[in-house]
């Protein structure tokens, strides 16, 4: 019985501390770094709401994609427009798979889109979503935005739906119950309309969001991987039930770009009237997402000899008091950025792709008021704990982003390193202990 | 500046203290700096106050003693100690296990015999947590510290012994430092709830070590019988140096400790009744960085006695009885701990003689001089199995 008690090792000695134990506390060590090499604001995202090829990316078919979730549609009457354009350049005139007689009539012709309301500013009013047929045969370039522009035309009209906020939130799409902010909403397109089409074989969509007030959807994007949720075109070709509705996604033929999952969505902003300021500050957010980067190097013989405690990076923001919603706060997110094959060293297109799980990781975001001024402090903890775990000393970047853009107009800012005064120029803050290095355990 | 790093140390919250070579928190008496030395006592010796320890041929403490083996044996024991840490007031109780002596005998002819132990020089095993409230730029947070450390310094050994006359008897040893600790200390930091500057979040600290040790030693001994009954021994053991190769590639250097050793043995009517005194240098170990809570010397002295007792199955039971002082060689703030044992035990005959369990037990008291407050008492039960062919 003894020998079996003592078998059983017990080892703490917590009680006994800290009388007789050495070390409860630690010396905790701060220290200010100017780690921004570069810094610049870019503007124009909407979402460009496709795939983009990523040659850097090894898969099995030796091809990768990055992609955007969501594609808006955008009207804030005094400053705003952002229409989207839908390719569905395959439209089966076949009965099924199966049966291969010609379409000769359809019925229940209509275009479904999935819109995120978390996302989007929906008026209480009515918002009407019009939808143009922006598609032009003879043109060699089909993708310019102005050749698109001019298309959205009276005459080019296809159908529209006018739905009010209480009626969007009220319609909740089937099988999507998880998706609390998720909501689907159906355009009725004339069967005659659809059987022409069908006939042509394609059919190019232009969607255009207006509203006596300013009105925003966040639509979920073509290269969403769930084929519930991807904006599709449906149609029946036949009456009998045993023959089942077409649902057709997108796709875009290409005339001369070689990127066949290219431009099955793209945003055309038509009018950005937004102020921005222009002097070299880094402005974040707006309607026409405005995001900015910061391309940073630490000393690597500092990540090798240091457990970090916290880390910020410090912006002094600067204030904004006289544009619209400037005492609404909004949130913006730093996103880390690894230096990769993917995102390469372009600036635009480091900025461009936020998908947290390439080449980078998303850290926490802050609430911002855009009157505000003082430092903001972004938690960047994350981000040297990983350049601490990488080999390499190469820049690496954090992504400075809106999480309201496309749907929330303020646009906040802080001073750049350009700045003339380095008081309020963007400095990196860490608390961190010395490794016990050579020290007996 | 654009492509110079300006680096500036602001100095806030410099609120602890962390001498660097330190070792980490430990929490008991015993447990100060590379950890308790259990001895190098088989059960038999340590049941007698360590009195025997010099005639026990299955311990590591003196080659000469080889050659009362007689025949060919080997021997294990297993010590797992109970202790009750009190600081004012407040006691902790925590059990650890060691396996202390492992040995094999190998007699050659009458006059030679030789023999390999290996034996725990020092044990370090605890778990301890503590808690500490600092401030960070000008938030007030909670640290809790928790260490575990894993480990040991074991005397790998290497001896032979000859009778040189029929009451001489001699021997040499060479002895091999191995072992490592392992050290992980697992810092949490929480910002109390409250107004705060900003939301930049605490992340834990996690400081993994080891130290791997190496050195050597020789170690002589004799032992000298001037009359049937009265037995003299005596050993010493010279340290070169010790090395500690840290986890992080640093290589701390110090020296073995040179140890030295007597005892006498006189039997009175089948009793055996025995003294001895034991002098270890430990602060030779200073050069690894041990001296934070100080690394003393030690002295040890130890009276016991093994009394025949009843016969069972035609095998003699041994019945034992000792006691014994002695310093322990890490103290606490500079204070050099102490310890007082009494125990008893008894050898049991299995086998017809071929084997024999050794059962002990010792009640240890450990305090420091001259500080009120802070005892430690523990329970060592002992378990050694001595085989013979």
């Amino acid at each position: 019985m003894l020998l079996v008690a003592a078998c059983t090792e017990s080892l703490d000695t917590s009680a006994n501390c800290p009388a007789l134990c050495v070390d409860g506390r630690v010396v905790f060590r701060d220290t200010s770094f100017d780690i921004v090499q570069f810094d610049s604001a870019f503007s124009g995202f909407t979402g460009v709401g496709e795939r983009w090829p990523s040659p850097g990316i090894a898969t099995s078919n030796g091809t990768s994609f990055l992609y955007e979730t969501y594609v808006p549609v955008i009207s804030r009457p005094d400053s705003v427009d952002v229409r989207q354009v839908l390719r569905f350049d395959t439209l089966p005139n076949s009965l099924s798979t199966s049966d291969t007689t010609r379409i000769a009539a359809v019925t229940g012709s209509r275009l479904l889109l999935v819109v995120d309301t978390s996302r989007s500013t929906i008026p209480s009013g009515p918002t009407t979503v019009s939808v143009y047929d922006v598609d032009a045969a003879a043109a060699t370039e089909d993708t310019t935005p102005a050749s698109l522009a001019a298309r959205f035309v009276p005459s080019r009209l296809v159908a529209q739906r006018t739905f009010t906020r209480a009626q969007l939130i009220a319609d909740t799409i089937n099988g999507s119950g998880s998706f609390v902010s998720i909501r689907a909403f159906t355009i009725v397109i004339p069967d005659s309309t659809m059987l022409r089409y069908i006939r042509i074989g394609r059919m190019r969509l232009g969607l255009q969001i207006t509203s006596s007030a300013s009105a925003a959807l966040s639509l979920v994007a073509p290269s969403v991987n769930a084929s519930n949720l991807v904006p599709r075109l449906e149609y029946d070709p036949s009456p009998d039930t045993t023959i089942v509705p077409w649902r057709v996604p997108t796709r875009y033929t290409p005339a001369v770009v070689n990127a066949p999952e290219r431009f099955r969505a793209q945003s055309l902003v038509l009018r950005d009237r937004t102020t921005r300021l222009d002097d070299g500050s880094l402005e974040v957010g707006g309607l026409v997402g405005t995001r900015s980067l910061l391309r940073v190097r630490i000393p690597r013989r500092f990540l090798d000899t240091v457990n970090v405690v916290r880390a910020s990076l410090d912006l002094t923001q600067r204030p904004q008091r006289n544009v619209p919603g400037s005492r609404d706060g909004v949130r913006l997110r730093l996103r880390l950025g690894i230096a990769g094959p993917a995102l390469g060293t372009d600036p635009r297109r480091v900025v461009e792709f936020l998908d947290p799980t390439l080449e980078g990781a998303q850290l926490p975001s802050l609430r911002i008021v855009a009157a505000d001024s003082g430092v903001r402090s972004f938690d960047v903890g994350d981000a040297l704990r990983r350049w601490q775990a990488q080999d390499s000393i190469v820049p690496t970047n954090f992504v400075l982003y809106g999480e309201g853009e496309t749907f929330q107009e303020q646009r906040p800012a802080f001073y750049s390193r350009r700045n003339a005064s380095a008081a309020v120029r963007p400095r990196l803050r860490v608390t961190y202990t010395l490794r016990p290095e050579g020290a007996i355990p | 500046m654009s492509r110079s790093i300006v680096g500036h140390v602001v100095a806030w919250g410099i609120v602890g203290v962390l001498v660097a070579p330190s070792l980490s928190a430990q929490g008991a008496v015993s447990m100060q700096g590379f950890g308790y030395p259990p001895g190098q006592l088989t059960t038999r010796a340590a049941s007698t106050g360590g009195a025997l320890g010099e005639f026990d041929q299955a311990g590591p403490l003196n080659p000469a003693a080889l050659l009362n083996w007689g025949v060919a044996g080997a021997y294990v024991q297993y010590s797992p100690e109970r202790r009750s840490t009190s600081v004012n007031g407040v006691t902790s109780t925590s059990t650890v296990a060691r396996f202390p002596v492992f040995s094999v005998g190998l007699p050659f002819g009458q006059r030679y015999a030789f023999g390999i132990s290996t034996s725990t020089l020092l044990e370090r095993n605890y778990t301890s947590t503590s808690t500490a409230r600092q401030l960070i730029r000008t938030d007030s947070v909670a640290t809790t510290s928790r260490t575990t450390a894993r480990g040991a310094m074991n005397d790998v050994q290497f001896a032979g012994a000859r009778q040189v006359k029929s009451w001489l008897r001699v021997g040499a040893a060479l002895h091999l430092i191995t072992g490592e600790n392992r050290v992980n200390t697992v810092r949490a930091i929480a910002a109390d709830t409250g107004v705060r500057a900003d939301t930049i979040g605490y992340a834990p600290i996690s400081e993994p070590s080891s130290a791997a040790f190496g050195g050597s030693g020789l170690s002589v001994g004799m032992e000298l019988s001037p009359t049937r009954k009265l037995s003299v021994a005596g050993s010493a053991r010279y340290g070169f140096g010790l090395r500690a190769d840290l986890g992080d590639g640093a290589r701390r250097t110090a020296n073995v400790p040179h140890r030295a050793g007597a005892a006498v043995r006189w039997e009175v009517g089948g009793t055996n009744l025995a003294a001895r005194v034991n002098w270890e240098g430990w602060s030779a170990m200073r050069g690894l960085g041990s001296d934070a809570g100080g690394t003393f010397d030690t002295r040890e002295s130890g009276v016991g006695a093994e009394v025949p007792g009843p016969k069972i199955r035609g095998g003699q039971v041994i019945l034992r009885v000792g006691a014994r002082r002695r310093d322990l060689p890490f103290g606490v703030n500079g204070v050099q701990p102490a310890e007082n044992g009494v125990g008893g035990g008894i050898g049991l005959p299995i086998g017809f003689g071929r084997a024999q369990v050794d059962l002990g037990l010792d009640r240890a008291t450990r305090t420091l001089p001259g500080v009120t407050g802070v005892s430690e008492r523990a329970l060592i039960m002992s378990f050694g199995f001595r085989l013979r062919t």
